[in-house]
């Protein structure tokens, strides 16, 4: 009997009614729900509602597809909705129940098709994802629209396989680097992980200036055919971020916001008593007499104090004593100069508005945001801010010509005190000379500065600098643009669009010293050397780019299998920068800041460039049936940077794939196997972003000298830098292999890319010369790398019944990885930090150590001259001994050398190591359940090799500086000693890890690092409140949700002071640090 | 469908005025904020600006103040001291980039064909006056070098694989250029530009150091010794002569000691009749350095004048301390008793106050090797800290120009008590020491500084000696002259001898400058708990529990007589240019 009806009334629904048998006012309904092939379909929601009494009935079909609804009124209609994960949503209407006979519903759903019809934005156009055949990946903005950032670098970290996202530090509106697919070229020694375009709404952007709010789509396209069509730029891959449109409907206004709380994600648990601190540094410093300049008695008092938290009346902290014939301040204290500095909670902000509507003619989207974040700054408290506001508006003027304007503002404000650039500068200068045993402030209110037992200045005088608030600056940005648009239709499946753009950009800000105060003789107040000049600089620059673009695309379809669309256009861009700065000393007012105020020394800098860009492109795709699928990119490209004979660049591409779950002899397995697609590419594109605007021309550039002369820095020309004069493009040319799969009626998706990138004719130096040149010989289009990597990921989306409600749940998983080796380069010394032919790119030398040396005598016997690396402690006459570490003579001559260093004669260094990121993955993990929705997402390296910098603080402590303000509470136990002979680190001795050729600083096998971590990047639970609930307010959907950001983290990194991230974004890993936040907030729809 | 084909007109037409827009010269785009060649040495502006740049080829400030050889111990030794130099893969000191700064402006066209002819000869006299800077620098450390006066073009390959040249051809050329600059360069006076007159002393430094170095330097065979003193000679005489410059002696300064006083000012302006040139550094301009830290500071390798230098310094009467008996076993105190000024106005002497300060201050073997602290160019405390010193630094002074005149005419054997009284006089009267008598010094030469300076030994030996002495005790902590003295005398043993400081005669206290509180604990076997005083072990001094401090003991410092005297060259160029030679001995 189903079979018939499933043959006759395909897609449709039946319904039997019998004769009512019963006088009952209430019936039972009961069905059943297949699938296309009238397999069960278990778990699929069902909803039913009364037409009457606005009652609604939920239920999940079982194992077998049976559902049943018993006790229904027979009064009414009954209109009833079915839906399942990856099939279309059905829906009845007009159902009546019967009391006493047998109600019954049969439906089939059908596999929802939406998934691969999922269209993709790609280089000026939109493709489906079926027809993809380049690799490309996209994702929603509502993915990340609940995560407390205030950047969207961060939240695309991990959320898209190879897509590398590096965050420089934790300062508020820090931009993250970008980088797609790893290392991209060279510049001399090191390698560059260039940045992919990003083009907003076709324009060249900022990502960081949106909110995600306003995202509707951000696209990736990552090897050459999909990139090709941006030539001259999208060499390094392309970011692609689509903003939302008006729609036709209904007016929605959407108002969310939500509320945060952040603290850094490491441990900042110090020694705070100042014997302790003290003791240690005196200890590091010992062979040259200490560091602090305390007397035996001046311990004794420091000891006596040791175990108080807060200052006792009898003991005072800060004492006055005569010393060197002269009243002055004693400091015994134990102050926690973290908390003196910093705040334990940050809070943040942000609100977002935006306001659609339209008809059939004219549509428009406003979006509206404000974020704002404090700093980490406890004194005069840095804050951030910034706004955006987006306009949108399209009009449909005839049926042939549509209009529309895209406008968006954005400014952002960053403002603290204390050192220029504020947190994070600070950050790094409190780093040192901190100790708990000096106060911040004597009892009179003056800051401290100097000791006069010794003459460092305490915390780098930064408390000092901020106590009055005078030194301040503030950094703005302001963007404006606005795009204009006219499509024209003449025929039917052509359309021909074009469009201007302009945008500025400017930033002011200004800086202002003021002279910093303190006291270290009682009613003395001085003046800081360090922090002595009143004065303030302004800088802005003024940047200003122009876009234009014609284009036109055709599609049609022959005989019903043959697709084919074409796209043909013109892109030209303008990009002109200019800036002034401007300072003025002595000003009449320490709290007003205009430069006219000022009566001192003025000075003004300047500085302008301009580029430009052209290109013609065209991209032409064909299939056959959907199953044959084939595309052609290419681009014609010209850079202002590069001479006339040279400017010009042509660079095709061509991709193809087979769908071969379109062949007939998939039918069988298409039941498990849904789909299946192998994609493969081809291309080569040109990078035009080389050092410097105008790198053929020899140019004579002025510049301000360190060095006085007429009263002031001398300013200077220097002598112009060689240049080649046949300058070009590099040449990037990239292979892509990937495999789409999906099984199980789409719920799980597998993707996998694999891919060559060849960075050629990049420029390095092409020829060694003598120094006797005089200058570094002119760079030319000669080296060569290849990066290889791939990028995996699996998704799978279901839903299950949990207590009778359907519980929808998706997860994923991406892996990917990337490395590079130099394939080309002119070095003949080959030396090991430089780039030589076959390198591996992040390669660490290092030298061996099998640990310490276990007893004196062993150490003294050991037959290998270890000098090499033993720079103080044969300075200061310290003989090694029990505890320092045995190197290990790898070239077997009898002492510890770096040889020549090159990798021929490394001396006793070798590859220990490798500074690449390694095996980027993340996994996520989401659920909706009964309203409560909840989402996870993990984030993760697998292995990347860092040698702490040598003031890499946290990790050294005193055996760097003896002097950092915050060691570890625990560092002692890792100092060797006859009763620690199994520590981590050797005799503590100052300075072994801060200079050249000694233990530490030595780049060794023992304290190389592993950077691999696992955090959990965000977690986010939301409820939305029920519909009956909301409707009498008028309100469509109302969401509460808790979402919290970096809440836990694991690291084979050994210290807990460091963030793996921050070890990342510089050696020392001594950078703003990163933040954990809690935040909650409402999202509510009207 | 005609009004929609009229209408694919429209798209036509933006297009056309887009591209009509890209003009050809849209793509051509030239810098606009630096110069071009071409463009640029046209007016005056544009000399003075470029030859700014050739300033900074001077040294900053450790280069002038902070000088490694025999006068100043610090807690490292550098290895050209202890005689461990290797042979480097590159090394800065062969940098060629200032050569190319200067060549680039010498052959510009723009400045060749310059109009104004007192103008363009001025310039090129800068340009010049510093080439001959770099090669007297190279020459120096190298010997032989390439001498290039064109700019090096990459595909030059008979410059860039060009041998060295020789020595004396080199030196031909530095004097040929510093002559122009002498002729043509502005003889008004300047303490912060290079003019005639600090031509002059550059002149009579390098003809010093040239015809001295030949002249020890048998082993090199090199002529004309004596013809390069005679240009040392002429050139400080000019200088002597043209009242110029006198022996600053102002009383009116921080200190109201002349001497002290020459170095201890912010800014040279005050002790300008000495200064020849100088270079400035200033609190506005955030142009500061590192001296005072480096004095006081514990982490900045704590530098002590050694004891032979503390030991040269004669008797207020003009006898010989090392003459006394019992000289070497005196303490601290009884030690720096009427002795020459000058040495109460370089190290910390009982008494001492900071300028400024009223609290008398003893030496801080904190921040001091050997307990002779350092206090020339000391200025107030406030410039203590890190990088914070502000003072004005002395390049080049007119008693370095005496002391070369005397040295040169009694190396020649032509000096006269005469010329000791134009020139060593002029520094003895400032510090009211007696006067240097020739015959008396010749007469009887100090048996201390004979055992010292082993090559000399002419029949003036005596005043030679002497002369060396003055030019020790008044040149110390400037411009590293000691070290360049000690290689071109040849006298480079002198490095190897053990430094040292203080003597103490036995474990104990010792209250070094007699002011009640002890300062330094001399203590055996275990460190005792600390009361204050330094501590120091006794297995620190020569003799076991008494003797003078020896300080970087476990250094073994040897100088290899055939080779040490010139600095290698670096392998990276050797491979690069196998036309190039490594100096001798450098294997």
């Amino acid at each position: 009997m189903l079979q018939l009806f499933r043959k006759s009334f395909l897609l449709s629904l039946l319904l039997f009614s019998f004769a009512a048998m019963a006088q009952q006012s209430s019936g039972t309904i009961t069905g059943v729900v297949t699938d296309e092939e009238g397999g069960p379909m278990p778990f699929v929601s069902i909803t039913v509602k009364n037409s009457i009494s606005k009652k609604v009935y939920q239920a999940l079909s079982d194992t077998a597809g049976h559902f049943k609804f018993s006790n229904m009124p027979t009064e009414g209609t009954y209109s009833f909705e079915f839906s399942s994960t990856g099939y279309v949503k059905r829906s009845i209407t007009g159902y009546v129940v019967k009391s006493g006979v047998p109600n019954s519903v049969v439906v089939s759903l059908a596999i929802d098709q939406s998934d691969l019809d999922e269209v993709v934005v790609v280089g000026y156009g939109t493709q489906k994802k079926v027809n993809l055949t380049g690799a490309v990946n996209q994702i929603s903005g509502n993915e990340i629209r609940d995560r407390p950032a205030t950047n969207i670098t961060s939240m695309l970290q991990g959320v898209m396989p190879n897509l590398n996202i590096r965050v420089a530090s934790g300062t508020p509106g820090q931009m993250a680097s970008l980088n797609i697919r790893g290392v991209t070229s060279i510049d001399g020694n090191s390698a560059v992980s260039g940045a992919p375009l990003v083009l907003i709404d076709g324009i060249p952007g900022t990502l960081d200036r949106l909110s995600p709010e306003e995202i509707q789509s951000i696209s990736v396209l990552k090897d050459a055919s999909s990139a090709a069509i941006y030539g001259a730029r999208g060499a390094f891959g392309v970011i692609l971020v689509t903003t939302k449109n008006g729609k036709s409907g209904k007016m929605s206004l959407r108002y969310n916001n939500s509320f945060g709380f952040s603290t850094p994600t490491v441990s900042t648990d110090f020694i705070t008593t100042g014997y302790d601190w003290m003791k240690l540094n005196d200890a590091a410093l010992a062979h040259i007499g200490g560091y602090s300049g305390y007397t035996e008695q001046d311990y004794q008092e420091l000891l006596a104090r040791r175990n108080d938290k807060t200052e006792d009346p009898s003991r005072p902290w800060v004492t006055i004593q005569n010393r060197n014939g002269r009243d002055q301040y004693v400091y015994y204290g134990n102050y926690d100069w973290w908390d003196i500095m910093f705040t334990k909670w940050q809070p943040m902000q942000n609100h977002n508005i935006s306001l659609m509507g339209g008809n059939d003619k004219i549509n428009f989207m406003i979006n509206g945001n404000l974020k704002s974040k404090d700093g980490i700054m406890r004194l005069h408290t840095d804050k951030y801010s910034s706004k955006t506001l987006r306009a949108k508006f399209s009009a449909q003027m005839t049926p042939w010509l549509k209009f529309s304007n895209n406008t968006n503002f954005y400014n952002s404000s960053y403002k603290y005190y204390g050192r220029e650039g504020g947190g994070s500068a600070n950050f790094i200068h409190i780093n040192v000379h901190a100790s708990p045993a000096y106060a911040p402030m004597n009892p009179d209110g003056t800051a401290t500065y100097i000791t006069g037992l010794n003459n460092y200045d305490i915390g780098d005088g930064i408390f000092a600098m901020l106590i009055d608030g005078h030194t301040r600056g503030q950094d703005r940005k302001y963007e404006l643009t606005t795009i204009n648009e006219v499509t024209i239709s003449p025929v039917k499946n052509l359309n021909i669009r074009g469009n201007y753009s302009y945008s500025l950009y400017t930033d002011p800000s200004y800086y202002r010293q003021a002279p910093a105060k303190y006291s270290l003789y009682p009613g003395v107040i001085d003046i800081t050397p360090k922090y002595s000049i009143d004065q303030l600089s302004e800088e802005q620059q003024f940047n200003q780019v122009h876009v234009a673009n014609l284009y036109m695309d055709y599609a049609k379809t022959f005989n019903k299998v043959h697709n084919i669309k074409a796209l043909l256009g013109y892109n030209q861009e303008l990009h002109l920068a200019k800036k002034i700065t401007a300072q003025r000393m002595d000003l009449a007012s320490e709290d007003l800041n205009d430069l006219n105020l000022g009566s001192g020394e003025q000075k003004v800098f300047g500085g302008s460039s301009e580029y430009a860009l052209m290109g013609l492109f065209y991209r032409l795709n064909y299939d056959y049936k959907g199953k044959y699928l084939l595309e052609l990119n290419g681009r014609y490209d010209g850079t202002s940077k590069f001479p006339k004979d040279n400017r010009w660049g042509f660079f095709p591409s061509v991709s193809a794939a087979w769908r071969i779950s379109e062949e007939d002899f998939f039918n069988p397995i298409r039941n498990v196997f849904s789909d299946l697609k192998i994609r493969g590419s081809y291309g080569s594109l040109g990078n035009q972003n080389v050092s410097g605007y105008y790198p053929y021309i020899p140019t004579m550039n002025p510049g301000t000298m360190a060095y006085m002369l007429d009263g002031e820095r001398a300013k200077y020309y220097n002598s112009p830098a060689p240049v080649s004069g046949d300058l070009t493009w590099e040449t990037i040319t990239s292979y892509n292999l990937g495999v789409d799969a999906a099984f199980l009626n789409n719920r799980l998706g597998i993707s996998f890319d694999t891919y060559i990138r060849n960075t050629e004719d990049m420029l390095s130096q092409g020829l060694v010369l003598p120094n006797v040149y005089g200058s570094t010989p002119p760079e030319i289009n000669i080296a060569s790398l290849r990066t290889q990597g791939f990028e995996l990921s699996i998704n799978w989306r279901d839903m299950i019944s949990v207590a009778g409600k359907p519980f929808q749940y998706h997860a994923a998983f991406i892996l990917s990885d990337n490395h590079t080796k130099i394939t080309k380069v002119q070095n003949t010394t080959r030396l090991t930090y430089s780039m030589y032919e076959g390198k591996e790119v992040g390669e660490i030398w290092g030298y061996i150590t099998d640990g310490f040396f276990q007893t004196d005598a062993e150490a003294k016997t050991y037959p290998v001259d270890q000098t090499w690396l033993n720079r103080v402690r044969n300075d200061n006459n310290i003989p090694i001994r029990a505890g320092d570490l045995r190197w290990i003579d790898l070239d077997g001559d009898g002492k510890i050398s770096a040889g020549e260093n090159t990798v021929s004669d490394p001396g006793d260094q070798k590859v220990i190591g490798n500074s690449t990121p390694r095996y980027q993955y993340a996994f996520n993990l989401g659920a909706n359940w009964n309203n409560i929705d909840f989402s996870v997402f993990f984030q993760g390296l697998g292995k990347m090799n860092w040698y702490p910098g040598n003031n890499a603080d946290r990790f050294w402590g005193p055996y760097s500086r003896p002097y950092f303000s915050f060691i570890p509470k625990d560092f002692e136990k890792d100092i060797y000693s006859e009763t620690n002979k199994n520590a981590y680190f050797p005799n503590l001795l100052a300075y072994v890890a801060l200079n050249a050729n000694n233990e530490l600083r030595a780049t060794n096998n023992r304290y190389l690092q592993n950077l691999a971590y696992l955090r959990l990047k965000n977690l986010t639970i939301g409820y939305t409140l029920p519909k009956s609930l909301l409707d009498r307010y008028k309100i469509q959907r109302l969401r509460i949700f808790a979402s919290g950001e970096n809440l836990w983290t694991w690291t084979k990194l050994r210290t807990d002071y460091i963030d793996p991230e921050q070890a990342m974004s510089n050696n020392d890993g001594r950078v703003y640090p990163f933040s954990k936040t809690f935040s909650f907030g409402l999202d509510v729809s009207f | 469908m005609s009004m929609k084909k009229k209408h694919i007109f429209l798209p036509i037409i933006i297009a056309g005025s887009l591209l009509a827009s890209c003009s050809k010269d849209f793509m051509e785009r030239y810098p606009t904020a630096s110069v071009s060649p071409p463009t640029f040495f046209r007016s005056e502006t544009d000399l003075k600006t470029y030859t700014n740049l050739f300033y900074s080829y001077f040294p900053g400030d450790a280069g002038i103040y902070g000088e490694a050889a025999d006068n100043i111990v610090k807690s490292s030794v550098a290895r050209e001291v202890s005689g461990t130099r290797l042979i480097p893969t590159t090394d800065s000191k062969w940098g060629w980039g200032p050569l190319r700064n200067i060549n680039f402006m010498l052959n510009s066209e723009n400045v060749i064909n310059y109009k104004d002819v007192e103008v363009r000869n001025h310039y090129i006299g800068l340009a010049r006056f510093f080439r001959a800077y770099f090669y007297f620098e190279k020459v120096r450390w190298y010997g032989d070098v390439p001498f290039y006066n064109v700019v090096i073009e990459t595909n030059d390959e008979a410059n860039l694989m060009k041998p060295r040249d020789p020595r004396t051809l080199v030196m031909d050329s530095i004097l040929a250029d510093i002559n122009f600059a002498i002729d043509h360069l502005d003889d008004t006076k300047s303490v912060e530009r290079v003019t005639k007159w600090t031509a002059l002393a550059l002149k009579s430094r390098i003809c010093l150091y040239e015809g001295t170095w030949r002249k020890y330097h048998t082993e090199f065979s090199l002529p004309d010794a004596d013809k390069l003193l005679n240009e040392c000679v002429s050139a400080s005489q000019l200088l002597m002569e043209s009242g110029v410059y006198k022996v600053y002696d102002k009383t009116t300064g921080p200190t109201g000691k002349p001497y002290q006083d020459l170095f201890c000012q912010l800014t040279l302006d005050p002790v300008a009749d000495e200064v020849i040139l100088g270079r400035r550094y200033s609190n506005d301009l955030s142009l500061k350095h590192n001296l005072q830290f480096y004095i006081t500071a514990r982490t900045q390798g704590k530098p002590g004048f050694e004891k032979r230098l503390v030991n040269s310094y004669l008797m207020d009467d003009g006898t010989r301390f090392t003459d006394q008996p019992g000289y070497d076993t005196l303490q601290f105190f009884e030690e720096v008793q009427h002795r020459d000024p000058r040495l109460s106005q370089t190290i910390r002497t009982p008494g001492y106050t900071r300028i400024g300060q009223t609290e008398i201050i003893s030496p801080d073997f904190e921040a001091t090797m050997t307990g002779y602290q350092p206090i020339k160019w000391m200025n107030i405390p406030t410039y203590d800290g890190n990088g914070q010193s502000v003072q004005d630094l002395v390049l080049f002074r007119f008693g370095e120009v005496l002391l070369n005149y005397a040295e040169a005419k009694a190396e020649l054997g032509t000096l006269t008590q005469a010329d000791i009284d134009k020139s060593i006089k002029l520094l003895r009267d400032r510090v009211n020491m007696p006067n240097l008598d020739m015959a008396a010094a010749n007469a009887n030469p100090d048996p201390y500084l004979v055992n010292q300076y082993k090559n000399v030994s002419a029949n003036n030996k005596g005043v030679i000696l002497e002369i060396r002495r003055e030019r020790r005790i008044e040149m110390v902590m400037e411009s590293n002259l000691r070290w360049e003295d000690l290689m071109r005398w040849k006298e480079g043993h002198l490095l190897t001898d053990a430094f040292q400081g203080m003597y103490f005669p036995d474990p104990g206290f010792y209250d070094l400058d007699h002011n009640g509180s002890n300062d330094v604990e001399i203590y055996t076997g275990e460190k005792p708990p600390s009361t204050g005083p330094y501590q120091i072990p006794a297995s620190d001094l020569s003799g076991g529990t008494k003797g003078n401090i020896i300080t970087n003991k476990n250094i073994a410092k040897t100088f290899d007589e055939t080779k040490d005297y010139l600095w290698p060259l670096p392998i990276e160029d050797l491979n690069l240019n196998p036309n190039l030679d490594q100096n001798p001995y450098w294997k």
